[in-house]
């Protein structure tokens, strides 16, 4: 099955649909496998043999001028069809295309060559075109008007047909249906990693694969440039270092590097200006946003050649060009390690043995950091998508007034919550948002302090007549405490919050913060006194509850397996594996005292593991193991790794909670945090004869 | 009911309540007895006893969240007391030092 199950049969039924007519867009980002999808399309029409004759031609800038594209048009298009049935008419064609030529001009040349459907159809034959890569045309030489040309050509042919190019190349002259096909997502992402290690018999561990998606962002070709490095030098994925063996090699001579190689290269052709490329990438990157006029002054170029080079990186989404202003994509990770390395060797003149070794070394350092984040992006509450649900509905209070949720809700148990949420009288009437986005898209400064997904901006309006004086703009924020916030982190996420106000000129806003475990009173006091709202994680989800009338809740699948059982975080899963290492425990006879204290400090495992762990799949491990002279104990998870949450968590450590690591060690006579490249694997032992 | 409390041996009216801890005392049992101590010191009761003849184990989220009604007691001038603590639990309130805010009866 493919991993874009859903474009795929919008494909397929596009190439089937009974009007013979008509012509679809296919657009998406670079490298996110819309080549892929059409392959695809091509492979599965192909095998049916059926009524509709499939054609892929991908357009490639080594054609370097229009004849050769053409030219290569024709040869596939004849190939392809022949691949269905060779006729005397195919025969015949096949001659005459053989004596064409460019004589006429490229206007007549492209004219007689993309006519070969429309000929077809004339003869009662159906094609499905695909022109792939269209964007490609934008590096041949004499090229202007060629899209256009094949567009008007094909308007009202008797054929399908698609043209899919990178989202930033079609301008606005095209108006036919478009299909958008977007990054793949951690979870397609993960299958199709799944799949290539498969077909290049690489061995491969969920930490591993998690890892390529997370750092390779969903991007296909590098992604399948990774896993054939690894199986041509024969490196098992099952380590995070001997991921990014692999990953570091592409980078420095592989796939990877190849592709970005001919991307500066379309950029900037000239060795020198090449050069000079590579170094205003590797400053800006820091940079964040700079002036246009800034990069114009710095490289020297002249004005067509800056605008190709603005276009080329800007087509291939390695920078976002706006308002003037230009800002790398620190999003694509493996670009700004090629831009590091290729700085260093060419530009800094460093041993390619020393760049690669400390590349490395920085790639396996930021693994951990990178599946921390992935984690925190996968237990945020996606706030974008909460702010664009107010609707102008109207809620109780205490779904956003933290105080009023404490004092008439904490501690009541779903039903009775439920319950009487239906029927508070204390309500609050939401804005109609017509905008929601991740904050740092509207001030990148915000980055410095928190992730993408966990602060969103929605622009509302708090009546449905729109008018300027109604506006008002929400700024929400989702941080990190055990405990109830206190005053003094209220008030500097509210400065936060505030200061994006004031960089983004929102005159009118509310400042929304969420804790997991809500504010103090005098940390609302200040929320309130900045025209803001504390709520706690409990209340969002209340929330989400109330505008999708689904419950919240994590799924998952246990099993057991003699002694070691696997037990679902929350739900007072702990409770269950407290229970069976007291069963095991009594069947090798260990005294009640002994057994109370390994069962507390088991439950402590389990919570540590579910309040800190942010895990992907939800599950705790458990084995037990008993001997003559001790019971040894283990409990993992896959997540963040609690070490590295102990770092940020310091100041909690000196108040009411953070207790646990410190508790097992009271109880258990041995408590071990093993080194792991993802989540914790704590190993406690019991000796006892003590 | 009444009592003798204070050095100056005026006796006083106490108000007391009790609120039973379930067989697991984690977050959600915890808070579930916080709001029902919060209500009765709200009804003026002046000595809360949570019972734990029920409880066979106690987690440190629960113990935090008990901390936290000693604390509002106190400042309401409230006596907490904690009834019928299984053995391995007073050890555990004794490590986390609850039991020196506590009477444990």
């Amino acid at each position: 099955m493919s991993v874009r199950e859903q474009e795929l049969q919008r494909l397929l039924k596009h190439a089937k649909a009974a009007s013979e007519q008509g012509g679809l867009f296919l657009l998406s980002p670079p490298a996110a496998g819309a080549s892929i999808l059409l392959l695809e399309t091509h492979a599965l029409l192909t095998a049916e043999h059926g009524e509709v004759i499939p054609i892929y031609f991908a357009f490639d800038r080594r054609d370097e001028t229009v004849e050769k594209a053409c030219f290569r048009f024709v040869r596939e298009f004849l190939s392809q069809f022949a691949a269905f049935g060779r006729s005397s008419w195919l025969d015949e064609l096949a001659g005459e295309y053989s004596q064409i030529n460019a004589d006429g001009g490229n206007a007549s040349l492209i004219k007689a060559c993309f006519e070969l459907p429309n000929l077809a159809g004339a003869v009662g034959k159906r094609c499905f075109v695909m022109l792939d890569s269209m964007h490609e045309i934008a590096f041949m030489r004499n090229a202007d008007g060629f899209v256009s040309q094949i567009k008007r050509q094909w308007e009202d042919a008797p054929f399908r047909y698609v043209f899919s190019a990178y989202r930033r190349f079609f301008g606005k002259d095209f108006d036919l249906p478009r299909l958008m096909v977007d990054r793949l997502d951690d979870k397609q992402a993960s299958r199709i990693i799944e799949q290539y290690a498969a077909k290049y018999s690489v061995s491969l561990n969920d930490e591993c694969r998690d890892l390529l998606a997370t750092q390779l962002g969903g991007d296909i070709e590098n992604i399948e440039s990774v896993i054939r490095r690894a199986t041509a030098e024969n490196i098992t994925l099952d380590s995070f270092s001997n991921v990014q063996r692999a990953y570091a090699e592409e980078i420095f001579s592989g796939g990877i590097c190849t592709y970005f190689d001919a991307v500066i290269a379309s950029a900037a052709p000239s060795a020198r200006d090449a050069a000079d490329l590579i170094a205003l990438l590797y400053d800006s990157a820091k940079a964040k946003l700079s002036p246009v006029d800034a990069w114009r002054a710095r490289l020297g170029l002249d004005e067509g050649q800056f605008a190709r080079m603005l276009n080329v990186l800007h087509m291939e989404e390695l920078i976002r060009l706006s308002s003037n202003r230009v800002e790398v994509m620190s999003e694509r990770l493996a670009f700004g390690d090629y831009i590091s390395g290729r700085h260093r060797l060419e530009i800094k003149r460093e041993t390619r043995a020393r760049v690669f070794a400390d590349e490395l070394i920085r790639y396996m350092r930021r693994a951990p950091e990178l599946m921390a984040r992935r984690y925190r992006r996968s237990q945020a509450l996606d706030l974008k998508q909460v702010l664009s649900r107010f609707d102008r509905q109207e809620v109780p209070l205490a779904m956003f007034d933290y105080a009023s949720f404490k004092e008439n809700y904490k501690g009541l148990g779903t039903p009775d919550m439920n319950a009487k949420l239906a029927g508070d009288k204390t309500t609050l009437r939401l804005p109609k948002v017509i905008f929601a986005a991740s904050t740092d898209s509207f001030y990148p400064n915000i980055r410095e302090h928190i992730d993408s997904e966990r602060s969103a901006v929605g622009v509302a309006f708090e009546t449905a007549g729109y008018k300027a004086e109604d506006e008002v703009v929400w700024l929400a924020a989702e941080i990190d405490s055990k405990l109830e916030v206190e005053r003094e982190t209220a008030e500097f996420w509210c400065d936060r919050l505030e200061t994006a106000a004031l960089m983004c000129d929102f005159a009118n806003y509310i400042i929304w913060l969420i804790a997991p475990e809500g504010f103090t009173a005098d940390a609302l006091e200040i929320i309130r006194q900045r025209n803001g709202f504390g709520s706690s994680r409990r209340q969002v989800e209340m929330l989400q509850e109330h505008f999708t009338g689904k419950v919240s809740h994590r799924s998952a699948e246990t099993e057991t397996d003699g002694y070691s059982i696997t037990i679902p975080m929350g739900s007072d899963g702990e409770l269950i594996a407290a229970h069976t290492l007291e069963d095991i425990a009594r069947k090798h006879d260990v005294g009640s005292g002994m057994i109370n204290q390994m069962k507390t400090a088991v439950v402590e495992a389990c919570i540590n593991a579910a309040e800190h762990g942010s895990s992907p799949d939800g599950q705790i491990r458990l084995s037990f193991n008993v001997d003559a002279e001790r019971m040894n104990i283990t409990v993992a998870n896959r997540g963040l790794r609690l070490a590295d949450v102990q770092k940020s968590a310091d100041r909690e450590s000196q108040a009411r909670r953070g207790w646990g690591l410190k508790l097992m060690e009271r109880l258990m006579d041995e408590v071990r945090l093993e080194q792991t490249d993802d989540g914790t694997t704590i190993k406690m032992s019991k000796l006892l004869a003590a | 009911m009444a009592t003798e409390t204070g050095n100056i041996g005026v006796a006083t009216p106490t108000k007391q309540a009790t609120v039973k801890a379930s067989n697991y005392l984690n977050k959600d049992s915890g808070e579930a007895i916080e709001r029902e101590c919060r209500l009765k010191l709200q009804d003026g009761c002046d000595e809360l006893v949570v019972n734990f003849s029920q409880t066979e184990l106690v987690n440190s989220v629960g113990v935090s969240i008990l901390l936290g009604i000693i604390d509002s007691a106190t400042c309401k001038g409230a006596r907490v007391v904690f009834s019928d603590v299984r053995q391995d639990t007073v050890e555990l309130f004794d490590m986390l030092g609850v039991s020196k805010h506590v009477v444990l009866a």
